[in-house]
C-alpha cells in the first residue's frame, strides 16, 4: 500500500522497501542515456567498481550507480556520483565498452539538472 | 575425424588432412569431459576407431593454404606445394585458444601461477595441480571469460564451454587436493546444456565450491609474492580483494589461425566473430557459399564435443546430399 | 543623383562595418584587464608595431602560413586578400589621381568605371586601366579555385571544407558575385564605350558586338553594389569577420596579450578572427581516424559565435593541439576549449539571428559549484624514502611495466617506495582536462602531502598524462623523471 493509504490507518512513515518500477522516476535515466547512448550496454558485470581508483577509499561504486539509475533510485546517489575523481580506469576494463566516464558525468549534471526542475 | 568415419562406412573415400602429428585437436589435450567427467581418452579412442577404415588415408603435419572450386571438382592447395582433387571438401579447422598475454591486467606470462584452463588440464593429465615451485596450492581461483564477452580485445562472442568447464575444473581440484579453496569469478553462469546446472549444483553442494559474481579487473602480487586479485563483489555490491595461490583463466575460443588463413586465401566469408560464416544459421549451418565445401565444428561458432560430433554428421548429411545431386 | 542611387547599397554597408569594426574593437577593448590594456598600448606604439604589421602583410595578405601547407590553397587565399588589398589601393590611388578632385569617397574609387566610361585611353591612364584589369583577373583566378575547393576540396590539400549554415552560404554567394559582377559591370560600360583594359575591353567589345551594353550595364552596376552591401552586412556575423578582426587580434598577440584561465576580450576576439578555414578539420586525429567530423575546433568557435549548445562538441576532443599547431590565424584553440569546460554547463539559448549582432558578447564568469569532491579522502602516514614510483591509475592494468620498475629500483639498490601499490590516489589530470581544476587540486594536494611527507628526491612516473601534471601543477622539491 502507499504510504498516503498506510498513513490513514494510522500506521507509520516507512517507505515501501519495494522499487516500484512502475512509479519510478525516468528522467535521469532517459537524460543519461540519450546524452551518453552507451550506457544501455551494461550488464552490470562489476569490472568498472573493481578497478575503481575511489573504489578504494570510499564507497562509490559505478555499478551500482548504473543500476540504480535504471531503476529511478535517485536519492542514494546524489552524494556518491561526487566521489568519483573522473580519472578513466573503468573505461579501460569495460568489456561491453560503455564509456563509463562520461556515463559518471552525465549523471552528475542530470542530477543538478533534476534539482533545479530542469530536466 | 566423426565425419570421415561417417563417409567412409557410406563408401566414399576419404583423405584427412591434418596440421599436427596426430589428428583429435585439442580433444588430445583434455583429461575429463564435463558434465560426468568422464575420461577423455573413452571419446579419443571411439574416434581412433571411427578413423580405423581402409576407405580412409590420413596425411600429417600438414596445412591446407587454398581450396577453390573448378569445374566439378575443388582442389586444394596443400603446404609442401601439393595439390588434392576432391568432389567436395568438409572444413574442419577447429579453434585456437585466447591468447592470455593480451589480457596483461591478469598478469598471464608476468607473474608466476597465472594459468590457462589448458595448462590445469595438462595438470591434471600429469596428475598433479602444483605451483610453479612445485608446492600445493591452498587457494585456486577460476576467472570466467577471459578472452570472451570482451570488446576490448574484439571478441564479443560468448564461447559457451567455458563455463561449465570451469565447474568441471574446479570439482577435479576439490577432488585432487581436498584441503585446497575453490573460488569461480563469474560474470553469469552459463550451463547450457543437459546435466550442466546439475553440475554446477553439485559444485557448490558435494565440493564446497565457492562463487564470486563479478569480473575480476586486475591480479597483481604482494610482499610475500602471493597473487591478490580485484574484483567487486556484485552481490554484495562492494570490492573485494583476495590473494590466491593459483589462478586460472578460461580463455576462450577463437577462430584458429590456419582456418583464418585459408578462409582469407580460399575468399570464404568470415562473420563479425571472425568465425566461418554458413549459409544459414538455422538450416543451413554446415555449407557454404562454395560448391562443394562444406564446414563441421568450431570453425564455425564455439560449441562443445557432443555438438561438434552432431554438427560433422549433419555436414556428411549436406555432402553427401551434394554429391547425389550433381 | 539618380545615376548615383546605386551606389548607396555599397555605400551602407561600408559604414555600417567599418563603424560597427570599430565600436566593437572599442568595447573588446575597454573590457580588456588593466594589464592587456597597457599591454595593447604598449604594442601599438613600440617595436611590437612593426612586427604587427610585417605579420599583417605576410599572413593576413600573402597568407604565407597557407603557401606552407598547400600551394594553390595558399594561391587561392592569397590572390583574394591581396588581390582584392591592391585592387582598393590603385583603385583609390586611380580614383584621386585621375578624378575631378582629390580625395573623393570610397564609391568614386569602387565604382570608378561607372563614373569615367570613357576613361584610359592613353598613356598612364591606360596602363592603370591595365594594372586594374590584371588585378580583377588575379582575384577571379582564386575565385574559381575557391569553387573549385567547395567541391573537390582534396585538390587543394584539404580533406574536408567546412560546413556552412544558411548565413555563412548567403555571405559567401555574395562574396562570389562580387567580382564577376564587377567584371562585367565594367565590361558592359567599356564595351558601350569602346574603352577599358586587356580584360575589359575585350570581353566588353565581345558583348557589345550582340548586347545592348550600354543597357544592360547599370543592371551589373547595381548587381556589384548590392552584392557588396549583403557582403558588408553580413559580415560581423559569419565567418568574413576574421577581414577586420584578426587585424586586432595580431596587435593583441603581438603585445604580449595571452588566453589564460577565463574567458576575456582576448578570447572573444579569438573567437570572431576564426576563419573557418577548415585546416583544423583535416589534421584533426578523430577526423582522419575515427571519421568524425563534426567536433573539431572550426565547429567549437561556430558554436561559440552563435551561443548555441556545444557541451557535446566541448568534451569530445583529445586535446592534443594538433589543430592548435596548424591554425594559421593563431588561435590559442586548446586553451580556449578549456576555458569551455572549466564554464561547466551553459544555458541553452537559442540566439535570434540580429542578437548576433550584439556589442556584448558572452561574458561567462567561471565561477560554478564543484561538481565532484574528495573530502572522504585520509590523509596517509607516508614512510620516508629516497625515490618514490607512482605507477597512476593505468598502470596497474599492465603489470609488466611495475614489475620491471620494481626490478630496475631493487637491482639500482635505491631506497624506493611504490607509492601506490595499495592504489592510491588519481594525478587529478583527467579531472583538470575536464576543467574542473579546483576538484583537482583536492587531489593534487592530497599526493603532494604524501611525497612531500617522505621526503622523496625523485619521483618516477611510468604514465605520461601522470607525468604532465606533475612537472606542470604539482609544486614539488622533488624532481620528476619519468620512466
Amino acid at each position: 500500500m502507499s504510504v498516503r493509504q498506510a498513513n490513514r490507518f494510522g500506521f507509520g512513515i516507512n517507505q515501501s522497501r519495494l522499487i516500484n518500477y512502475d512509479t519510478s522516476d525516468r528522467k535521469v535515466r532517459e537524460y543519461v542515456t540519450l546524452r551518453e547512448p552507451s550506457f544501455m550496454l551494461c550488464f552490470a558485470c562489476g569490472g568498472c567498481s573493481a578497478t575503481c581508483t575511489a573504489g578504494e577509499h570510499i564507497s562509490f561504486n559505478l555499478r551500482r550507480m548504473n543500476t540504480l539509475i535504471r531503476r529511478g533510485e535517485i536519492d542514494l546517489l546524489r552524494d556518491e556520483v561526487k566521489r568519483c575523481m573522473l580519472c578513466g580506469k573503468c573505461m579501460l576494463v569495460c568489456p561491453r565498452g560503455v564509456n563509463t566516464r562520461n556515463v559518471v558525468a552525465v549523471t552528475a549534471e542530470a542530477i543538478r539538472k533534476l534539482d533545479r526542475n530542469e530536466l | 575425424m566423426e565425419a570421415a568415419g561417417s563417409l567412409a562406412e557410406m563408401g566414399h573415400r576419404v583423405t584427412l588432412i591434418e596440421k599436427g602429428q596426430d589428428p583429435g585437436g585439442h580433444l588430445l589435450q583434455w583429461h575429463a569431459l564435463f558434465p560426468d567427467r568422464r575420461p577423455a581418452e573413452e571419446v579419443r579412442g571411439y574416434l581412433r576407431k571411427r578413423l580405423n577404415h581402409e576407405n580412409i588415408s590420413v596425411i600429417t603435419s600438414t596445412v591446407v593454404e587454398k581450396i577453390r572450386h573448378h569445374g566439378h571438382d575443388v582442389i586444394v592447395n596443400l603446404s609442401g606445394g601439393t595439390e588434392e582433387r576432391a568432389d567436395a571438401v568438409i572444413v574442419a579447422t577447429g579453434f585456437d585458444l585466447f591468447d592470455a598475454h593480451r589480457k596483461e591486467e591478469y598478469g598471464y606470462g608476468i607473474y608466476d601461477n597465472v594459468i590457462t584452463a589448458a595448462e590445469l588440464e595438462e595438470m591434471f593429465n600429469r596428475g598433479k595441480v602444483a605451483k610453479a615451485d612445485g608446492t600445493l596450492p591452498s587457494r585456486v581461483g577460476f576467472v570466467h571469460c577471459v578472452g570472451s564477452r570482451d570488446e576490448k580485445v574484439s571478441n564479443n562472442h560468448c564461447s559457451k564451454v567455458c563455463c561449465v568447464t570451469a565447474v568441471k575444473q574446479a570439482i577435479e581440484v576439490r577432488k585432487m587436493l581436498p584441503a585446497c579453496e575453490v573460488f569461480c569469478f563469474y560474470m553469469d553462469m552459463r550451463m547450457y546444456g543437459p546435466y550442466y546446472e546439475e553440475l554446477y549444483r553439485e559444485s557448490q553442494e558435494v565440493h564446497n565450491i565457492n562463487y564470486i559474481r563479478g569480473k575480476v579487473s586486475e591480479a597483481s602480487v604482494n610482499i610475500s609474492n602471493r597473487l591478490v586479485i580485484k574484483v567487486e563483489d556484485t552481490l554484495a555490491g562492494r570490492p573485494l580483494k583476495m590473494e590466491v595461490d593459483l589462478l586460472v583463466l578460461m580463455v576462450g575460443m577463437e577462430m584458429s589461425k590456419q582456418g583464418a588463413g585459408l578462409a582469407v586465401a580460399s575468399g570464404l566469408e568470415t562473420g563479425i566473430n571472425r568465425f566461418l560464416e554458413t549459409g544459414d544459421h538455422h538450416y543451413g549451418n554446415n555449407v557454404s557459399r562454395m560448391k562443394g565445401v562444406f564446414y563441421a565444428g568450431t570453425c564455425t561458432a564455439p560449441m562443445n564435443i557432443t555438438d561438434t560430433i552432431s554438427h560433422a554428421r549433419a555436414a556428411v548429411t549436406e555432402t553427401v546430399r551434394y554429391l547425389n545431386g550433381r | 543623383m539618380s545615376s548615383e542611387i546605386f551606389v548607396w547599397p555599397f555605400n551602407l554597408g561600408l559604414y555600417f562595418i567599418l563603424i560597427y569594426s570599430v565600436v566593437r574593437s572599442t568595447v573588446w577593448f575597454r573590457n580588456l584587464s588593466r594589464p592587456d590594456k597597457l599591454r595593447l598600448q604598449r604594442g601599438f606604439f613600440g617595436i611590437p608595431f612593426m612586427q604587427s604589421i610585417k605579420e599583417i602583410f605576410m599572413e593576413s595578405l600573402l597568407h604565407r602560413r597557407i603557401f606552407k601547407k598547400n600551394f594553390v590553397l595558399g594561391y587561392m587565399h592569397m590572390s583574394l586578400a591581396f588581390g582584392w588589398f591592391l585592387l582598393i589601393v590603385f583603385g583609390t590611388i586611380e580614383a584621386d589621381f585621375f578624378g575631378e578632385k582629390h580625395l573623393n569617397p570610397p564609391s568614386h574609387a569602387i565604382f570608378f568605371r561607372a563614373f569615367n566610361p570613357d576613361h584610359g585611353a592613353a598613356g598612364l591612364a591606360r596602363g592603370f586601366t591595365h594594372l586594374m584589369d590584371f588585378l580583377l583577373a588575379f582575384i577571379l583566378s582564386g575565385l574559381l579555385l575557391a569553387v573549385i575547393k567547395r567541391f573537390i576540396p582534396s585538390m587543394m590539400g584539404m580533406k574536408k571544407t567546412t560546413k556552412h549554415t544558411w548565413s555563412d552560404r548567403i555571405a559567401l554567394l555574395s562574396l562570389w558575385l562580387i567580382f564577376p559582377s564587377r567584371l562585367l559591370a565594367e565590361s558592359f560600360t567599356c564595351g558601350a564605350y569602346g574603352s577599358g583594359g586587356f580584360l575589359t575591353g575585350n570581353l566588353g567589345g565581345a558583348l557589345a558586338s550582340f548586347l545592348p551594353a550600354a543597357e544592360i550595364a547599370p543592371w551589373f552596376w547595381w548587381l556589384y553594389s548590392l552584392a557588396l552591401g549583403t557582403f558588408f552586412f553580413l559580415l560581423p556575423v559569419t565567418r568574413y569577420f576574421h577581414i577586420p578582426i584578426e587585424l586586432l587580434l595580431i596587435f593583441m598577440r603581438n603585445s604580449g596579450i595571452t588566453t589564460g584561465d577565463k574567458s576575456s576580450s582576448y578570447t572573444e576576439v579569438q573567437t570572431h578572427a576564426c576563419s573557418s578555414c577548415g585546416v583544423c578539420i583535416g589534421v584533426c586525429q578523430m577526423s582522419y581516424a575515427a571519421g568524425i567530423n563534426d567536433i573539431q575546433s572550426a565547429y567549437f568557435i561556430k558554436g561559440l559565435r552563435s551561443d548555441r549548445d556545444i557541451a557535446a562538441i566541448t568534451a569530445n576532443c583529445l586535446m592534443c593541439g594538433r589543430c592548435e599547431e596548424a591554425c594559421p590565424v593563431g588561435i590559442e584553440l586548446g586553451p580556449m576549449r578549456l576555458i569551455e569546460r572549466r564554464q561547466g554547463e551553459r544555458p541553452d539559448t537559442a540566439k535570434r539571428f540580429l542578437d548576433r549582432y550584439s556589442l556584448t558578447g558572452r561574458r561567462s564568469i567561471i565561477e560554478r559549484e564543484p561538481t565532484q569532491s574528495y573530502g572522504y579522502l585520509v590523509r596517509e602516514e607516508a614512510e620516508s624514502a629516497d625515490v618514490l614510483f607512482f605507477a597512476g591509475c593505468m598502470t596497474h592494468l599492465t603489470p609488466s611495466v611495475i614489475t620491471a620498475m620494481k626490478k630496475i629500483m631493487e637491482s639500482a639498490g635505491v631506497r624506493y617506495r611504490f607509492m601506490d601499490e595499495q592504489g592510491g590516489v588519481c594525478c587529478g589530470r583527467p579531472l583538470m582536462l575536464a576543467g574542473r581544476d579546483r576538484e583537482a587540486r583536492e587531489l593534487i594536494n592530497h599526493n603532494s602531502d604524501i611525497i612531500w611527507k617522505s621526503g622523496a628526491k625523485i619521483l618516477v612516473t611510468s604514465c605520461p598524462i601522470c607525468y604532465k601534471i606533475f612537472r606542470e601543477s604539482y609544486y614539488l622539491e622533488a624532481r620528476v623523471m619519468h620512466h
